[in-house]
C-alpha cells in the first residue's frame, strides 16, 4: 500500500523534475560560485508582450546564421592571420569515425595533447591534420588533475605549437579557436582572470521537499547515492547528525562537502529508520548528459567541466568536441588549450604555463629511458 | 557517396538565403570598402592640411568597426581589442550585484548619488530594502524604486552616503544591428572572490522595447549592463532563450524617458507570458482557404456572429489566404484589440467587427 502511495507521490512530482534537475546542479556547485536555481528559472520564464515579435522566425537560427553575429564568417576571416601557425598544429580527433575532440601537436615526434575524458573512452582513435591526412593514434599518458591526455601518432616531422611564454592574456583579450581550415571555429573574449575551478562533491540524487521531508525522487545510476544503497522514495531526516526538513537544507550541507568525504544520512524507508553512509563522488562522474538543466543553459556542455587547478574563462561558443585544441590571441600566441565547454556563458582554457612543463617532463623522461636502453 | 565534412557540417543550419545575401552584398562591400578608403584618404588629407599631421591608425581602424562593421583584418581587430581593454576596468567597476529578499541579480550604477539600473524581475517590488555588492567587495544598503514591468526595467537607489563610480547612460535609439557591445554581470549569482564576468558580442536586432545580442547571459546576469564601445550603458540584461544567440536586454532609453516615474517608485505594465489575441474558431481542413469548421461557444468569434462555413478573407488591412495566415494575423494582435474581419458568407462579402479575447486555460 505504501509502495503505491510512494509511486503516486513520484508520479505527481514528475512535472517538477526539470527544476529539481537544476537543484542537483546547484547542489553540485560550491555555494559561493553558483547559487540559485531560482535565477535560471526567473531568467528564462520572464517574457514580455513584445518577445513574440522580437523573436519571431529567429529562434531557429543557429549561431552562424546571424549575418551580424560575432561568429559570422566575415568576422572569423579577420582572425585568419592570427591562426596561420596554430592551425597547422591543430588536429581533429575521431573515435570510431566520430569527431570527439580537437588536439594540439606538442612535439615533432608525433605527440598530441587533448582532453582526456573525451579520448579515453573505448574505440579506435585517429587524428586528422590540417592537410587532411589522417593517422591512427593511441593514448600514452594521462594527467587526470587537468583532464589531459597525450596521444602518440606515427610521425617524426610534425610542427608543434609555440606556447605563449609571456603573461596570461588579460580580461578583454580577443581569442580565436583554430580549426583545421583557414578560419577559426569560433571567436571570443577573455571573461575573467585565471581562476581555480574547484571540484565538488555530489551524491547523485534528485530531491523534492514532500510533506514528510526531503524526499529522494531519483537516484543517478552508479552515483555515490546508488553505491550507498539510497533508493527512490527515501526520506532524508538527518545529515551528519543534523536534522533537516527540506531538500534545500540537504543541498546546502552536501554543497559544502568535498568529493571523497563520507556523509552519514538517516533516512526513513517504509516506516523504518536506516543509517546510511555515502562517500561523495565527483560531479564529473555523474552522467548528466540527458538532464534537463542543460537545455536551460543552451547547448551541450563537456561532461568533465570542473576540477581544474587553473583555467582561463572565455566566452567562445564551443561544443564539447571542440575542446582539446589550441586557443590563440591576436598575435597568434598559443595562450593555452580549450579544456571544457563549461556553461552557457563560458568555455575554459588551460593556460600554457599549466601544460608546457608537464609535456617537457614527459619528453625528457622518454628520452632518458631511450638513452638508457 | 557523401562524405562527412566536419568543417562544412559545423556551419550546418545556415539559412541558404543568408549565404546568398552575402554573395549579393559583395559588390556592396566593395563599394563600402572603396568609400571607406576615400574617407580615410580624405581624413588624412584634412588632418595633414590643418597642420595636425598626427595619424592615429588605431582611431582610424576603430571608426569602421564602431559603426557595426565586421573587422576587416587584424589591424582592425587590434583596434577593437585596445578599445575593449581600455573600457574593461571602468565598466567592471560600475557593475554591481544586487540582492532583494531572496532574489539576486546584477545592476549598474549610473549616477554619482547611487542610482542603480536593474531588471524589474530582480527588484521585484518598490520600496523594499536591497543590498548592493560593489565590485571592490563593499556591500551597501539600498532601496528598490519604480519598475516598468512591461519592459522589465527596474531602479534601485543606494541609500548610504557616498560618491559612487558610475557609468554614463548611452542612447539606445540609434543602435544598429552589427554594433559591437560588451556585457558584464554576475552569472550564477554573486561570488565575492570573483569580479563581474565580461562578455563580448554584437547587436543582432534592435527594437524600441528590447535589444537582442550574442553576448551570452545566464541566471544572475539579470539587471546587469550592456555597454557600447564608448563605455556607455545601452541596455539592461533581462532574459534568454535556449539558443546561445537569444540574449535579450531592455534598451536604456525607456529608463531615461520615464526616470521621474521610476525614481518616485511607480510601478506599471504587466509582466507575464506573451499574450496573444484569440478568436475561437477551428480549421476546416478540407479546403486551402481560411474556412471556419466550428466556432467555439462563447468565444470572441461567437460573440461577433461568425459562423461555421464562413471564409475569412482579411484581418484588418491584411489579406488572409489560408487558415495559417489567419492564425498568424490573430496571433500578432493582443487580447482586447478590436479588428474588422472581412468574410465571405454564402457568396457575399461581409465585414464583421471582433473584439479579441485570450485563449481560455485548458483544464489538465
Amino acid at each position: 500500500m505504501l509502495g503505491y502511495r510512494r509511486f503516486l507521490a513520484i508520479a505527481l512530482t514528475a512535472a517538477t523534475t526539470a527544476l529539481v534537475g537544476i537543484a542537483i546542479h546547484r547542489a553540485c556547485e560550491p555555494e559561493s560560485r553558483f547559487n540559485p536555481l531560482r535565477l535560471v528559472q526567473r531568467h528564462t520564464s520572464v517574457q514580455t508582450r513584445d518577445d513574440a515579435a522580437l523573436l519571431s522566425g529567429w529562434l531557429e537560427k543557429v549561431d552562424n546564421g546571424w549575418e551580424v553575429g560575432k561568429n559570422h564568417q566575415k568576422v572569423k576571416s579577420a582572425f585568419s592571420e592570427a591562426i596561420t601557425d596554430a592551425r597547422l598544429a591543430t588536429v581533429r580527433i575521431f573515435r570510431d569515425g566520430k569527431p570527439v575532440a580537437m588536439g594540439t601537436v606538442v612535439h615533432t615526434s608525433g605527440l598530441i595533447l587533448s582532453k582526456a575524458s573525451e579520448v579515453t573512452k573505448p574505440g579506435r582513435l585517429s587524428c586528422q591534420f590540417s592537410n587532411r591526412a589522417r593517422k591512427t593514434a593511441k593514448v600514452v599518458e594521462l594527467r587526470p588533475s587537468h583532464d589531459l591526455a597525450l596521444l602518440q601518432v606515427r610521425a617524426d616531422d610534425l610542427k608543434p605549437v609555440q606556447w605563449n611564454q609571456g603573461d596570461d592574456p588579460g580580461v578583454g583579450t580577443l581569442l580565436a579557436t583554430p580549426s583545421l581550415g583557414r578560419e577559426p571555429l569560433a571567436v571570443g573574449v577573455v571573461s575573467l582572470a585565471p581562476q581555480n575551478v574547484a571540484n565538488d562533491g555530489v551524491l547523485g540524487i534528485r530531491l523534492r521537499t514532500s510533506r514528510f521531508g526531503a524526499m529522494i525522487i531519483d537516484v543517478v545510476p552508479s552515483s555515490a547515492a546508488d553505491k550507498a544503497g539510497l533508493q527512490d522514495g527515501d526520506i532524508v531526516i538527518k545529515v551528519n547528525d543534523q536534522s533537516i526538513q527540506t531538500s534545500d537544507e540537504l543541498v546546502e550541507i552536501i554543497g559544502k562537502q568535498l568529493p571523497g568525504d563520507d556523509v552519514r544520512l538517516a533516512v526513513t524507508r517504509d516506516n523504518t529508520n536506516l543509517e546510511i553512509t555515502a562517500k561523495l563522488g565527483h560531479r564529473a562522474d555523474l552522467d548528466l548528459e540527458n538532464s534537463d538543466f542543460q537545455s536551460f543553459l543552451g547547448g551541450d556542455l563537456s561532461v568533465r567541466r570542473t576540477g581544474f587547478p587553473t583555467v582561463l574563462q572565455h566566452d567562445t561558443f564551443l561544443l564539447p568536441q571542440h575542446c582539446g585544441g589550441p586557443i590563440v590571441d591576436l598575435d597568434g600566441r598559443v595562450v593555452g588549450i580549450n579544456i571544457a565547454r563549461a556553461e552557457r556563458i563560458a568555455s575554459y582554457a588551460l593556460p600554457a604555463k599549466e601544460i608546457q612543463p608537464w609535456i617537457e617532463q614527459y619528453v625528457n623522461d622518454i628520452q632518458e629511458v631511450a638513452q638508457r636502453r | 557517396m557523401a562524405r562527412f565534412d566536419y568543417d562544412k557540417d559545423y556551419g550546418r543550419g545556415i539559412p541558404a538565403a543568408i549565404e546568398k545575401d552575402e554573395k549579393q552584398r559583395s559588390s556592396m562591400q566593395h563599394l563600402a570598402i572603396t568609400t571607406r578608403w576615400m574617407f580615410v584618404a580624405l581624413a588624412i588629407f584634412l588632418v595633414s592640411s590643418t597642420g595636425l599631421a598626427q595619424e592615429d591608425p588605431t582611431t582610424t581602424s576603430l571608426a569602421r568597426v564602431k559603426n557595426g562593421k565586421a573587422p576587416a583584418d587584424l589591424e582592425e581587430l587590434r583596434a577593437l581589442q585596445a578599445k575593449i581593454k581600455e573600457l574593461t576596468d571602468e565598466i567592471l567597476t560600475s557593475t554591481v550585484a544586487v540582492q532583494v529578499g531572496r532574489a539576486n541579480g546584477s545592476g549598474v550604477i549610473v549616477s554619482e548619488d547611487g542610482y542603480v539600473l536593474t531588471a524589474a524581475h530582480v527588484a521585484g517590488a518598490p520600496h523594499r530594502s536591497a543590498l548592493v555588492f560593489l565590485s571592490d567587495g563593499r556591500i551597501k544598503r539600498g532601496i528598490t524604486l519604480g519598475m516598468n514591468q512591461e519592459l522589465d526595467a527596474g531602479l534601485i537607489k543606494i541609500t548610504e552616503p557616498g560618491d559612487w563610480s558610475h557609468a554614463e547612460l548611452g542612447d539606445s535609439s540609434n543602435i544598429k544591428p552589427g554594433q559591437w557591445c560588451l556585457a558584464t554581470g554576475h552569472p550564477g549569482g554573486y561570488d565575492r572572490d570573483r569580479l563581474p564576468v565580461l562578455r563580448w558580442g554584437r547587436i543582432l536586432k534592435a527594437e524600441k522595447s528590447a535589444l537582442l545580442t550574442d553576448c551570452t547571459l545566464v541566471g544572475g546576469d539579470s539587471g546587469g549592463p550592456l555597454f557600447d564601445l564608448d563605455g556607455k550603458v545601452i541596455g539592461i540584461h533581462s532574459r534568454i532563450g535556449k539558443n546561445l544567440t537569444i540574449n535579450v536586454h531592455v534598451p536604456v532609453d525607456p529608463f531615461r524617458d520615464s526616470w521621474t516615474r521610476l525614481a518616485k517608485g511607480e510601478v506599471w505594465g504587466l509582466l507575464g507570458p506573451p499574450q496573444r489575441g484569440w478568436l475561437g474558431v477551428t480549421e476546416d481542413s478540407t479546403t486551402d482557404e481560411a474556412r471556419i469548421a466550428r466556432v467555439v461557444e462563447g468565444s470572441p468569434a461567437d460573440l461577433a456572429g461568425l459562423r461555421s462555413g464562413d471564409v475569412i478573407l482579411r484581418v484588418g488591412e491584411n489579406e488572409v489566404k489560408s487558415f495559417n495566415d489567419l492564425q498568424n494575423e490573430i496571433g500578432r494582435l493582443l487580447p482586447e484589440d478590436e479588428i474588422v474581419i472581412q468574410i465571405r458568407r454564402d457568396g457575399e462579402i461581409e465585414q464583421i467587427s471582433v473584439k479579441l479575447g485570450s485563449r481560455p486555460r485548458r483544464r489538465t
